[in-house]
């Protein structure tokens, strides 16, 4: 109350520092922004053997199969295209607080240009190439397809091939054939699962009473590593399983030895 | 402008977007039932069933949208003369903006009608 | 008598309006309703939240270190991040935007409250009692631990058997009330209570924000609340809804969730960019450019929201073309939040901005945001999305457009609004050494993640086998966590050492322009003295003596009335004074009030219904002793508000701030029926085992009769109005005696029909079919609530003809009841009609 009573002297106004302008900040921000220059140029050395540290049995960016690859494109274009606009909006936000160059503030070239016919342009060209690599990943009918059944419980996997396969342990390792698509039908028998093998392609859900289709291929022989990707409780982490893609050759000796 | 300065500017300027709301869901619910009631096997022409009600919902909905783009943008317009007070203006623009934003969203929303795959 | 006897001096008129409006010292501050103290209350709260989410986070980061770690087990691990995710989106982020609006608001709009003082105090008490339950349940061990959105059937009973997964059904309901209440609130007072002359294009942009985000909660909260309710019944009373051997569908939860869940991102960020909006102008030294393009901007990521819930469930089995919707949509909320980056950008490249510590933290949002933003366009793209979905990708995008989006402009907030919130500047610049903690311990701990992701590793998994290759990057992003939390924990030094021991500060020191400067610093409980006139949209800019005039009392109401709480109502659009508004003063009310919401929340949560009953029944009656608060047994007709014009009264002025706030209760309970519309829909067209073996039948006599008794009530409910609006308040108590008896006719005929329709627990059809018949009827109950309370304020000489406000709310209320009433009865026998035809249904 008393304090109040003081304020309430407005004659004066204390101003012991004038928060506005920090100096220490300046000073802490220009050289902020010259170690930014200096690690950007770092990072940009370290780019190159980052990424060849990219590969894994989980590695979306060591595609195995023509789904995966597809993605894998399209993310570097992404990125790329991210890489330039984010460039775009620092160097504005580094021009504004250099002293000497002073933008006019006009609308049309602000929020009108930048914000609003740069966005469209870009976004439209992305959705078509999004729309159009999107479709060439669908089970679409009429191929010479392997179905494969996959059943989802926590906190394992159970696979069938139901038109004549190699017989499958539950929790793998799976066995598919190279150079052949293979359309897994996957349900689950309790919760929410999902079924994802990433050097090969995308996920889809294992849902309880559905049955979702997702088709995959791998375009080269190997080990690849397959882990469920909805949480589904205790069990979640331990619900990996292996897949073993062999040549046509080897599949079909498969398949027949389990007769 | 009486029109712009009641309450009820507000309803006009929330229009658009509400219909662009209306059209989304009309849009979802159509693909849904074609995919259950296989409108997807009934051709009608180069097109099927499903396919068409989906590109017919979608222009009427931009249309209708467009619609009340011009008529709001035509009372922005006949308030521009005369140097009016900035109030009326300003709620006006917003209604026409909005109502043209809405328009050009419910457009690059539909855009996947043109060739995505409806019921897989 | 209602002359105004103004005070001898500034000092002497604050001494009165402290005296009216504050709250007594010690216990007696937990009656405090003014928004200063309550906004303070939020944000102080919600740290608190704040600092246990991260101290989650940290034990999350402390167990995935390295691979193969033992530091604690899937059983605690599970539970660990379910609370981080719940503690940071609904008890750190909700309620700290919440408050700095709370706190804000009235300030920016030149008046001096909010609207709705006690609902804004039970809307802090309700959140405080809910996030308690939450932080009780896991210090016992018994945490929520199925993910924060837990999607059903792993949320089901047969999955989550223990008491865990109710505490965030009901806790988490029991917190919304708090953001419908403030929602309401916030909106009715920025369209209403606002300083005259001031009209919606001189409003502070921050203003125009929260009014598109108060209508994003009323419309987005509800389907959580119904989706809550359906599994809460679900897991309680064993309904079908969500089982798909019984006609449910564990999807109805993911639409439900998400339909709230996106919405929900966009409410947190929305209100952050406002406060960037604020301040960037200020320190660019220049106005926002394009403020007509930034409305225009907010109000198109307010509506996009909506249409991208989907984008959550790319990986569900949903057709390529409906996730094409959602794909588009989802790219083009881009395009509003471009404009506004390039807004703010503009703002600061044609202007001269400062070196400051707000600055800093905005320059690190730009950073982190459009980062953030970037890496969300590109989980946009569908078959981007199904490599990334539920992996450290996603994380790390959340993440970046979370923290820089919302935390980081919230930081700026904080320094930028200290000197205001406690009339004291920085002591020591431990600012920026904050900022860098913060900013490199953050980008170290989440840009790996994007690669961590990419990498394969998904979400909410406890360990890894070292063959992934993920060991390195996980180790770095936990160092990183720890910076973080160094950062923060400096943070909150450098408050409290600003807070305690800094130097007073001058009226305005950065020189901004919007009106909450013009309060006495630190403010008052009352906000301003008299209340200004605006005349343009930079007020203080243009008149920098007004704090010293309105603290003379030179404004409107520059004076206390008969011990009364006064603000001024206005005309939404123009701004023109319209009504003078009689706010409630200090109260232990809302706290008494949410004490009994308590006792029904956590006896549903203990299954001990008859006291929750009891728990319904005193909150019901506690609300009912709320309503004495403006109610008069003599008009008060107009009054001078100081400038020799006089306003009417609230109570007695048609469309007063309450019966708006009724008009938005009643749009979020519409959002609400039309989740429980949809879900009816989507389980018959999409949910296997339909038809169901029995529907609805014998029933439509009935249900005819019901709908009819619920027009007629709301027919008589206008007759009453009228006739209360003629002065015949004997009449008004006929036609309300005959509504009341047409609601209790309605109850009884809905109970009977329940009594036959078939076993909710057996198929979902069923469960959505009782839910509907309950949710008419629960309107129809409270419609005789309403009619009782209108029969008792008439008996008491409460109504006249000026003094109708009881009767044209609840005229609201039946109006909706019966189309309610009729669009869900008639959905019903529609639907059973259409089943019970054979080779119909799905």
């Amino acid at each position: 109350m008393d304090r109040m009573t003081r304020d309430m002297d407005l004659r004066t106004d204390i101003v012991l520092l004038d928060l506005g302008h920090d100096r220490a900040v300046e000073v802490g921000f220009l050289h902020g922004a010259r170690l930014f220059r200096r690690l950007a140029g770092a990072i940009a050395c370290l780019t190159v053997p980052l990424l060849a540290g990219c590969t894994g049995p989980l590695s979306t960016l060591d595609p195995a199969g023509p789904n995966a690859a597809a993605v894998a494109r399209l993310w570097w274009v992404m990125l790329a295209g991210a890489g330039l606009i984010f460039a775009l909006v620092m160097i504005c936000l580094l021009l504004a607080y250099r002293r000497r160059t002073r933008a006019r503030g006009s609308v049309g070239t602000w929020v009108v240009g930048l914000g609003l016919v740069f966005p469209t342009t870009t976004l439209t060209l992305l959705l078509g190439y999004a729309i159009v690599t999107g479709e060439r990943l669908l089970p679409h009918p009429g191929q010479e397809v392997l179905r494969l059944d996959g059943t989802a419980r926590q906190w394992t996997w159970n696979f069938v091939y139901p038109d004549g396969g190699p017989a499958i342990p539950d929790g793998g390792p799976l066995v598919i054939p190279v150079g052949r698509p293979v359309d897994i039908h996957v349900t689950s028998e309790d919760v929410i699962h999902s079924f994802w093998i990433p050097r090969l392609g995308g996920k889809i859900d294992a849902l309880p009473g559905h049955v979702n289709v997702i088709r995959l291929q791998a375009s080269e022989p190997g080990r690849f590593g397959a882990q469920c990707a909805e949480f589904c409780g205790l069990g979640h982490t331990q619900m990996f399983f292996w897949v073993d893609a062999v040549p046509e050759e080897n599949f079909r000796q498969r398949a027949e030895a389990r007769r | 402008m009486t029109l712009a300065t009641r309450p009820v500017i507000l309803l006009v300027i929330a229009l658009g977007y509400t219909l662009w709301a209306g059209a989304l869901v009309a849009l979802y619910g159509v693909l849904s039932l074609g995919c259950v009631f296989g409108w997807e096997e009934v051709m009608l022409g180069p097109l099927n069933l499903q396919r068409g009600l989906l590109l017919l919902l979608w222009l009427l909905s931009v249309l209708v949208i467009a619609l009340l783009a011009w008529q709001t943008w035509s009372w922005l317009q006949s308030a521009r003369g005369d140097r009016p007070p900035p109030l009326p203006r300003f709620t006006l623009w917003l209604a026409a903006a909005c109502s043209i934003a809405a328009a050009g969203a419910t457009f690059f929303m539909g855009l996947p009608i043109l060739g995505a795959s409806a019921c897989i | 008598m209602n002359e105004p006897v103004r005070s001898a001096s500034p000092v002497e008129l604050h001494h009165e309006l402290t005296r009216i409006w504050g709250a007594n010292p010690g216990l007696g501050q937990l009656a405090a309703v003014n928004h200063t103290a309550l906004g303070r209350r939020f944000i102080v709260t919600a740290f608190l939240f704040f600092a246990i989410g991260g101290i989650l986070a940290m034990l999350v980061r402390a167990q995935i270190a390295t691979s193969h770690s033992a530091f604690v087990g899937p059983e605690i691990y599970n539970q660990v991040f379910t609370m981080h995710g719940t503690v940071m989106m609904f008890l750190f982020a909700i309620p700290m935007f919440e408050g700095f609006a709370i706190y804000l608001l009235p300030k920016m709009l030149g008046t001096r409250d909010l609207a709705f003082p006690r609902s804004g105090a039970y809307g802090y008490w309700c959140y405080l009692f809910g996030g308690s339950i939450l932080l009780l349940a896991l210090a016992m061990g018994a945490a929520p631990d199925a993910g924060w959105f837990m999607y059903t059937p792993l949320s089901s009973k047969p999955f989550s058997p223990g008491i865990n997964a109710d505490v965030w059904l009901i806790g988490i309901t029991f917190v919304e009330i708090s953001a419908i209440s403030a929602a309401i609130e916030v909106l009715v007072s920025i369209l209403l209570i606002r300083a005259p002359g001031m009209s919606l294009d001189r409003m502070p942009i921050f203003a125009w924000y929260m009014l598109v985000v108060a209508v994003m909660i009323l419309v987005g909260f509800p389907p959580l609340i119904l989706g809550s309710i359906l599994l809460e019944a679900e897991r309680a009373f064993g309904w079908a809804l969500f089982d798909p051997t019984r006609g449910g569908d564990s999807l109805l939860w993911q639409h439900l969730f998400w339909i709230f869940g996106h919405p929900e991102v966009y409410i947190i960020f929305l209100p952050a960019a406002g406060m960037v909006s604020t301040i960037i102008p200020v320190m660019a030294g220049r106005e926002l450019l394009g403020y007509r393009w930034v409305v225009l901007a907010a109000i198109s990521v307010g509506f996009l929201s909506f249409g991208l819930w989907v984008h959550h469930m790319f990986a569900v089995g949903i057709p390529h073309l409906a996730l094409g919707f959602f794909s588009a949509a989802s790219m083009l909320v881009a395009i509003p939040t471009g404009v506004q980056i390039f807004a703010w950008l503009g703002t600061l490249m044609s202007g001269r901005p400062r070196f400051n510590v707000p600055m800093l933290f905005l320059c690190g949002f730009f950073f982190i945001f459009v980062l953030g933003g970037l890496t969300g366009v590109m989980v946009a793209v569908v078959p981007f999305d199904l490599q990334v979905h539920d992996t450290y990708f996603v994380v790390a995008h959340f993440h970046y457009v979370l923290v820089g989006g919302f935390v980081f402009p919230i930081m700026a907030a904080a320094y930028y609004w200290l000197p205001h919130l406690t009339g004291r500047q920085p002591m020591f610049q431990l600012g920026h050494a904050v900022f860098w903690l913060v900013f490199i311990g953050f980008n170290l701990t989440f840009f790996l993640m994007h690669l961590t992701g990419l990498l394969g590793m998904p979400r909410r998994i406890w360990t890894y086998a070292e063959s992934y290759g993920w060991d390195w990057l996980n180790l770095l992003s936990s160092i990183g966590g720890f910076v973080m939390t160094i950062g923060f924990a400096l943070f909150v030094l450098d408050i409290l050492l600003q807070a305690r021991f800094g130097p007073k500060t001058g009226r305005n020191p950065w020189g901004a322009a919007s009106l909450e400067w013009a309060t006495p610093i630190p403010p008052t409980d009352y906000g301003f003295a008299s209340i200004p006139t605006v005349t343009s949209h930079r007020q203080l800019a243009d008149d920098p003596d007004l704090p010293r005039k309105l603290a003379a009392g030179d404004g409107l109401l520059g004076f206390a009335r008969r011990n009364w709480l006064e603000t001024i109502a206005v005309d939404m659009i123009t701004g023109e004074p319209r009504q003078i508004v009689l706010l409630p003063g200090r109260t232990f009310l809302p706290l008494l009030t949410a004490l009994a919401t308590g006792l029904f929340f956590v006896s549903l949560l203990l299954q001990v219904y008859p006291l929750a009953i009891a728990g319904l029944v005193i909150t019901i009656a506690m609300f009912w002793l709320w309503t004495r608060h403006p109610a008069r047994t003599a008009d008060l007709g107009r009054l001078p508000v100081g400038d020799g014009t006089t306003l009417p009264v609230h109570t007695e002025s048609g469309q007063a701030p309450s019966w708006w706030a009724v008009v938005f209760l009643l749009l979020a309970d519409a959002a609400l029926f039309g989740s429980l519309l949809f879900g009816l829909v989507f389980l018959w067209v999409v949910a296997p085992g339909w038809p169901p073996p029995e529907v609805l039948s014998d029933s439509t006599a009935f249900a005819l009769i019901a709908m009819a008794c619920l027009v007629a009530a709301a027919g008589l409910g206008r007759l009453a109005l009228r006739a209360a609006r003629r002065g015949a308040v004997g009449w008004a108590l006929v036609w309300n005696r005959f509504l009341a008896a047409a609601h209790v006719a309605t109850v009884l005929l809905l109970a009977a029909i329940l009594t036959t329709a078939p076993d909710p627990t057996a198929h979902a059809y069923a469960g959505v079919t009782v839910a509907i018949l309950v949710y008419v009827l629960v309107h129809a109950a409270v419609g005789l609530i309403l009619a009782l309370h209108v029969w008792q304020a008439c008996r008491r000489g409460h109504v006249s003809a000026a003094r109708s406000l009881d009767l044209m709310i609840g005229r609201l209320w039946h109006d909706y009841t019966a189309v309610a009433g009729v669009i869900g009865l008639g959905t019903i026998l529609g639907v059973a009609a259409m089943i019970g035809q054979p080779g119909a249904g799905g």
